[in-house]
């Protein structure tokens, strides 16, 4: 696939720290990078202004889920774009997980890859972060009717149909079950690639606690 | 205690009204006459304060204040769910104004951009 064709959607709040590092790299293969500031009050803004990455500027913090609906909305108005991926801003995406999914994509038989971290086991984590994820892929698959092995992994790759498809509500970090969910609706056929989902020190202390699941699963039962 | 079946119901009710239909003008109109009707009620007490008390022992609570109490608290419930669900609905809409303005900015810093180096 033409990776010109391709729009990588990189959500940023409050990123400055390893952000030109992340864009730099995504952009040596890839010359259509969308990253989506989400109101944030550091200078995550100017580091994307300083790279060859479109920016798109939240005038107030929105939400993680409504950045990447903002990304993908500002990479629709291409009409050339064909594919396009989510990636994480903190480092802990690699760009060649991306190729690979990419050459899934492809082969034409699905319209979705999604990214698994459980598919080897290149991916450490703590046992109660496993343990969470476990449990919320679990409610996933059952509300949704899938069948994955992790469904809240930010790394993304899908076609056009399905972008265009994609109209996610969920602000927060719930909208990884909602795009989830608008897959099985929709009846997009989807495919998992296992990813190497790399955990700094700098990525873990801006990921998300596992107790931000009880808002999650609060979110999705009062949509 | 009938009074138990009644808050338990009650309670259920609140939950359910929000989860299913809560945009229906039906539901929205219901809320309304809910409001009305507590007014009145509020009205009647104050005028006869004896007569919370023969409702109290109509469904088996000891004193027209427990009775008070524990309507205030069913009310409590329907405003706490309302009021998070009113403010989901602005998020909403401030999210579609937000990423419009954002769109629209961005796009014009594009078309700047490719004005300048023509051929891009």
């Amino acid at each position: 696939m033409d990776p010109r064709t391709t729009c990588i959607v990189i959500p940023a709040y409050n990123e400055a720290g390893v952000l030109t590092q992340v864009l730099e790299q995504v952009l040596e293969e890839f010359p259509f990078v969308v990253c989506v500031d989400d109101g944030s009050s550091d200078d995550t803004a100017a580091r994307v202004a300083q790279t060859k990455a479109w920016l798109v500027q939240h005038p107030i913090n929105l939400g993680q889920g409504a950045a990447l609906q903002t990304g993908i909305s500002y990479g629709l108005l291409d009409p050339t774009i064909r594919s396009f991926v989510t990636f994480d801003a903190d480092g802990q995406h690699q760009v060649a997980d991306v190729r690979r999914m990419l050459d899934r994509l492809d082969r034409g038989d699905v319209d979705i890859v999604f990214g698994s971290r459980f598919l080897d086991e290149r991916t450490s984590m703590s046992r109660l972060k496993r343990l969470v994820l476990k449990l919320a892929v679990a409610y996933t698959n059952r509300t949704s009717g899938v069948q994955l092995s992790d469904a809240h992994n930010g790394l993304r790759v899908f076609d056009r149909r399905v972008a265009e498809a994609l109209d996610i509500r969920q602000n927060g970090m719930a909208h990884a079950s909602e795009i989830v969910s608008t897959v099985a609706q929709r009846g997009f056929r989807y495919a998992e690639e296992p990813v190497h989902v790399l955990y700094t020190e700098y990525s873990r202390s801006k990921g998300q606690s596992v107790l931000n699941s009880v808002n999650i699963v609060f979110d999705l039962v009062f949509r | 205690m009938i009074i138990k079946l009644l808050l338990a119901v009650g309670i259920g009710v609140v939950a359910l009204s929000f989860l299913r239909n809560r945009n229906a003008m039906r539901f929205q109109a219901g809320k309304k006459l809910a409001l009305a009707g507590f007014t009145l009620l509020c009205l009647v007490s104050v005028a006869n304060p004896d007569l919370t008390n023969w409702l109290a022992e109509q469904v088996g609570v000891g004193r027209g204040a427990d009775l008070l109490l524990y309507l205030t608290v069913l009310g409590f419930l329907f405003v706490a769910i309302n009021t998070y669900l009113k403010f989901k609905d602005y998020d909403a809409r401030l999210t579609r104004l937000a990423r419009s303005v954002a769109l629209e900015e961005a796009v014009r810093r594009r078309q700047a951009l490719d004005q300048r180096q023509p051929g891009q």
